[in-house]
């Protein structure tokens, strides 16, 4: 359950940004998070709702925008996002692919009042 | 533009909280000047304010308390429009609603972790230390390895190893007496370690002089995989009883691993596993993955594993 870490080092973020933006409450956060990133959505929804307690983003909405795995192929040089977490390109079955997108764990904005 | 009337002054609107002050009746008020009430306990304050907006100058005087739902409770939040359109949409009588404003960040949820990484890292490149980050599932043989491994660099090279777990010190005490300063984490509630951790020990733990640091995680196969602890390289282990698909369901870890050591190769004879099927699932997640495949209590392959350190050393 490493999404509690993740969850307080978010609410950290944006209690801080909060802050600095002179807001006086955060009405919902918008995360990206990619299928490689290793967290769980509804694990993190959970425990956003338990480290926002008692903060400025008590009571905030998580929005999570899924990033899907795109593989970037080196021998016909498309991109393609396969069906699993499988390092194959779609188009020419190589295994010569490097990971072009599905890693975020990227805090992207938040609504403020 | 508006939204509401076209003008050119956008539709950001501006609504936000004041920053001011106001005297209050009230016995708390934890979040400045937006603060919250249990009940109904509805209170107004009189501030005015004059705007010059784009083509009419008007004036206005903000007397509106907006609430909205938020935890179960009524937040009480005074907001005023400050500069952007003031269209008909907004200078009715009637009171406005609050709009939200959208603050764009951009930022790594990790960043404070990824930059007590980078302090990690920069410590061991000036001082010319290789950290080896283990991560498996609890059982895979990781403190057992790294006895023998203690044993087979002891008097050869300076080593240190900081190891984490959620309760107690059986392992530092398992490592101890083999030639290695050696250090327990104990993480608690916790299911990693995290750079900051790793970073408070590192002056006690790896003085200068100090050439090869394991750093043992905590027995998880998931969490420990999100965390960057400023290591040279990431291992992975995976013990043959574990099952042959492990890596396609655990892909982050071994995706992310430098390097895959499949354990207790001794087990081989008594389970119907395929090495074969073991390595294809890891290369499913990370096709260019490099295997070594040991047994630390007969020996078997533990060359191999040596070769690979050493050959990081020399680096």
């Amino acid at each position: 359950m490493h999404e509690l870490s993740i969850a307080t080092a978010l609410v950290e973020q944006v209690c801080e940004a909060a802050l600095a933006a002179k807001a006086s409450c955060v009405v919902s956060v918008e995360l990206v998070l990619g299928d490689l990133s290793g967290v769980e959505i509804e694990a993190l929804e959970l425990a956003f709702s338990m480290a926002c307690q008692d903060t400025c983003a008590q009571g905030a909405r998580l929005v999570v925008e899924r990033e899907p795995l795109e593989l970037l192929c080196s021998a016909c040089r498309r991109l393609s996002i396969p069906d699993d977490i499988v390092m194959v390109c779609v188009h020419c079955n190589s295994t010569d692919v490097e990971v072009a997108r599905g890693k975020a764990l990227t805090l992207k904005s938040m609504e403020v009042l | 533009m508006c939204r509401d009337c076209g003008c050119e002054q956008g539709n950001e609107r501006a609504y936000f909280a004041h920053a001011h002050e106001h005297p209050h009746d009230h016995e708390t008020d934890p979040h400045g000047h937006g603060h919250e009430h249990e009940g109904d306990r509805h209170h107004r304050h009189d501030h005015g304010h004059h705007h010059d907006h784009h083509d009419h100058g008007h004036h206005h005087d903000h007397e509106h308390t907006v609430s909205l739902s938020a935890g179960g409770r009524e937040i009480h939040i005074h907001v005023h429009f400050d500069s952007g359109c003031h269209c008909e949409a907004m200078t009715r009588d009637e009171p406005a609603h609050p709009k939200t404003r959208t603050v764009s960040l951009e930022s790594r949820v990790l960043s404070h972790n990824d930059a007590e990484a980078r302090a990690n890292r920069s410590y061991f490149e000036k001082h010319g230390v290789v950290a080896v980050n283990l991560i498996s599932s609890p059982g895979s043989g990781k403190t057992y390895l790294l006895e023998k491994t203690l044993e087979a660099m002891a008097g050869r090279v300076a080593t240190a190893v900081i190891t984490g777990d959620q309760q107690t010190d059986n392992d530092a005490r398992r490592l101890q007496g083999k030639g290695a300063a050696v250090r327990q984490i104990e993480t608690r509630s916790a299911c990693h370690l995290s750079a900051q951790q790793v970073g408070g020990l590192l002056k006690d733990v790896v003085p200068p002089g100090t050439k090869l640091l394991f750093i043992e995680n905590v027995g998880n196969l998931v969490c420990p995989a999100a965390f960057d602890l400023g290591e040279s390289v990431r291992v992975a282990l995976l013990s043959v009883t574990e099952g042959e698909d492990k890596p396609r369901k655990y892909p982050v870890l071994f995706h992310d691993a430098h390097l895959t050591v499949v354990t207790k190769l001794d087990l081989l004879p008594h389970l119907e596993v395929s090495l074969e099927k073991i390595r294809d699932s890891v290369r499913s997640v990370r096709p260019s993955a490099q295997i070594l495949e040991v047994s630390a209590k007969t020996g078997q392959g533990m060359n191999q594993w040596i070769a690979y350190l050493d050959k990081l050393l020399e680096k």
